[in-house]
């Protein structure tokens, strides 16, 4: 089981587009996977169409028992191998820390999960706070969000940082992160000022294929349904993008090799 | 998925009908309505039981226990300890 956070400080980047992705390139494949809400925003639990869970990971959290959080998890709108913590606006008050050990509650709650995960998203907040730092202790991996230009790169460098706390504090096995760029316009000139920048300073970090700006997303997002059954030709192509990065969280074979046409290359 | 037998099951935090901008209770407000509680200006309504001192010995764990959940939910111990006893099964 392999459990990943996606996480930005600057709000409005895409974390739960980019943790949606994920988990509709994890549904392609029929993976069992559980998507983990920690915004309270609550926008991923929308999307996955779980209507109103009766306990979120709001509850998980205040209550922190280990184990506790397989009773919240429900069953999404994606079919049997797509679960759910969901999220609500109460969960603002878990971004606070709450004695000892405070950010090691969702791990906790997580302890005894049945193995029967192969993959836990978790998408966490716009902040830096106690909700991301319980999802970092509990992680394998990080995905950082961020858009081409000058506020988002910032947040971007925070995050990394963040996740280097992290790791070299309360969880020691949290690798390195992936910095992803989202909505990227092939034609504009700052994204490709801002891609070339982002690359610089982070090198192999930033994953090598952009998500390109499409408006699929925000449309199989309404209709509550994975982007991959989403059929237009930009949809596909950012759905190529998620496999990708997919693949390079948890390898899987597949046959033959994408020929994925944005890639950063391209500016460069 | 059940959950364990041998254990209480998950619930609904208590702050879950709270909204996160709601300022906390403070021992300052519940003081000051007590103040006003017998004039024409005051602030809140008056407390239906008066409030009164129960002193216990508890192990120190608990204590600090208690002490951290008043501090998560900001309210003060006392509230933390009076929920707990109003909510006791009663045989």
């Amino acid at each position: 089981m392999t459990v990943v956070s996606v996480l930005s400080m600057k709000g409005g980047v895409g974390k739960s587009t980019v943790a949606l992705g994920l988990a509709s390139a994890a549904w392609s494949r029929g993976l069992r996977t559980l998507l983990i809400d920690l915004d309270p925003q609550a926008n991923a639990t929308m999307a996955v169409d779980v209507g109103t869970p009766e306990f979120t990971a709001s509850d998980v959290l205040a209550d922190a028992r280990p184990g506790i959080a397989q009773e919240a998890i429900v069953d999404s709108g994606w079919g049997p191998s797509m679960k759910v913590i969901g999220s609500e606006r109460a969960l603002e008050h878990r971004n606070v820390a709450s004695g000892r050990n405070s950010a090691l509650r969702l791990r906790t709650a997580l302890a005894t999960t049945p193995k029967g995960f192969d993959l836990v998203l978790i998408d966490c907040p716009p902040s830096l706070g106690e909700l991301t730092r319980n999802a970092l202790s509990a992680s394998d991996r990080a995905i950082i969000v961020t858009e081409p230009n000058h506020f988002a790169t910032h947040g971007a460098a925070e995050a990394l940082e963040a996740v280097s706390v992290i790791a070299a504090t309360t969880n020691p096995r949290l690798r390195a992160a992936t910095v992803v760029i989202n909505r990227l316009r092939s034609d504009d000139r700052e994204h490709a000022f801002h891609v070339e920048q982002l690359t610089l300073q982070h090198g192999e970090l930033v994953f090598p294929h952009a998500i390109p700006e499409c408006a699929g997303i925000p449309l199989s997002q309404r209709a509550v349904s994975p982007l991959h059954s989403w059929h237009s030709p930009g949809s596909r192509e950012v759905s190529e993008v998620f496999d990708d990065l997919l693949d390079s969280l948890m390898p899987a074979p597949k046959p033959g090799t994408r020929d994925s046409s944005l890639t950063l290359k391209r500016y460069l | 998925m059940s959950p364990q037998q041998d254990r209480p099951g998950l619930k609904k935090a208590p702050d879950a009908d709270v909204h996160p901008t709601t300022p906390p209770t403070t021992s300052d407000d519940r003081s000051l309505r007590r103040l006003g509680a017998t004039t024409g200006d005051s602030i809140g309504m008056p407390d239906k039981d008066k409030l009164v001192s129960l002193e216990v010995q508890v192990p120190k764990s608990l204590r600090r226990s208690v002490r951290n959940e008043a501090e998560r939910r900001g309210v003060t111990v006392d509230d933390v300890v009076a929920e707990a006893l109003r909510n006791r099964p009663i045989h």
